[in-house]
């Protein structure tokens, strides 16, 4: 449990969520080699809270079986499911992050 | 940023429980002050290791094998919204098993209900009933 890079969303999906106004302040950040700053990195509860709270957008892991994680996200009470299967909650949780993104990138 | 932390009880609890791992945060215990900066593991009983919400989660997920769920529910005739959560015990084959007599008005609240019901089956203190009370629950039958 020691990569801590794992409590921040991927580069690309900081990236994104920059784009797409996300603008909270973070523990840290994306660096090139040479410290300079890329984007700020958001924890991935940041983020969850962050569509929560701005755009509605409610979302969790769980457990189907054994070794089967799904995702559900809420939008206005409506279910967004998708019936992909995950061997492991973080794949769940980052597929979740993706599709949270996908979202707000079509509205 | 303190809100992505859990409380200092919860924190000293969780070391008590052999949470040691490094953090984003920690407490001067004399004065219960959060600094937010990187932490290794602790070393001394002057520190506090503040772990993140989430780190928490996965340190009971991966150390003990509970995995949790926070949800919202929705109530179709007045519109009113709760939150709760669902625990996961270990090596479950069974669909799951949770705890749905508690509901909460915000995420936050059940989120860190949730973590002192994690906190109480890890101490082994008390009973946490395991049984979904609802036998037309769509999630127990999921799997059937």
């Amino acid at each position: 449990m020691n990569n801590m890079k794992r409590e921040f969303v991927t580069y690309d999906q900081g990236i994104t969520l920059k784009r797409l106004g996300f603008d909270e302040r973070c523990l840290t950040g994306f660096s090139y080699e040479d410290d300079k700053l890329l984007a700020e990195a958001p924890l991935k509860q940041q983020v969850l809270r962050w569509f929560r709270d701005k755009y509605n957008l409610v979302s969790w892991v769980y457990i189907g079986n054994v070794d089967r994680y799904f995702y559900t996200i809420i939008e206005n009470g409506r279910f967004v499911v998708d019936h992909k299967v995950y061997p492991t909650y973080e794949e769940a949780e980052d597929a979740c992050i993706d599709k949270l993104i996908q979202i707000i990138k079509e509205k | 940023m303190e809100k992505e932390f859990i409380s200092y009880e919860q924190a000293l609890i969780l070391k008590e429980l052999g949470f040691n791992e490094p953090c984003f945060g920690w407490w001067f215990v004399d004065e219960k002050m959060l600094f937010i900066e990187k932490s290794k593991k602790s070393t001394s009983d002057n520190i506090l290791q503040a772990p993140l919400k989430q780190q928490v989660f996965e340190w009971f997920r991966e150390k003990h094998g509970y995995c949790v769920s926070i949800r919202k529910r929705y109530f179709q005739t007045d519109g009113r919204t709760e939150y709760n959560y669902f625990i996961y015990p270990p090596n479950s084959n069974e669909h799951l098993e949770h705890n749905l007599l508690d509901e909460y008005d915000t995420w936050e609240e059940a989120e860190s209900a949730c973590i002192d019901d994690l906190i109480k089956l890890v101490k082994g203190d008390g009973t946490i009933d395991f049984i979904c009370p609802d036998p037309n629950c769509p999630h127990c039958n999921y799997n059937e």
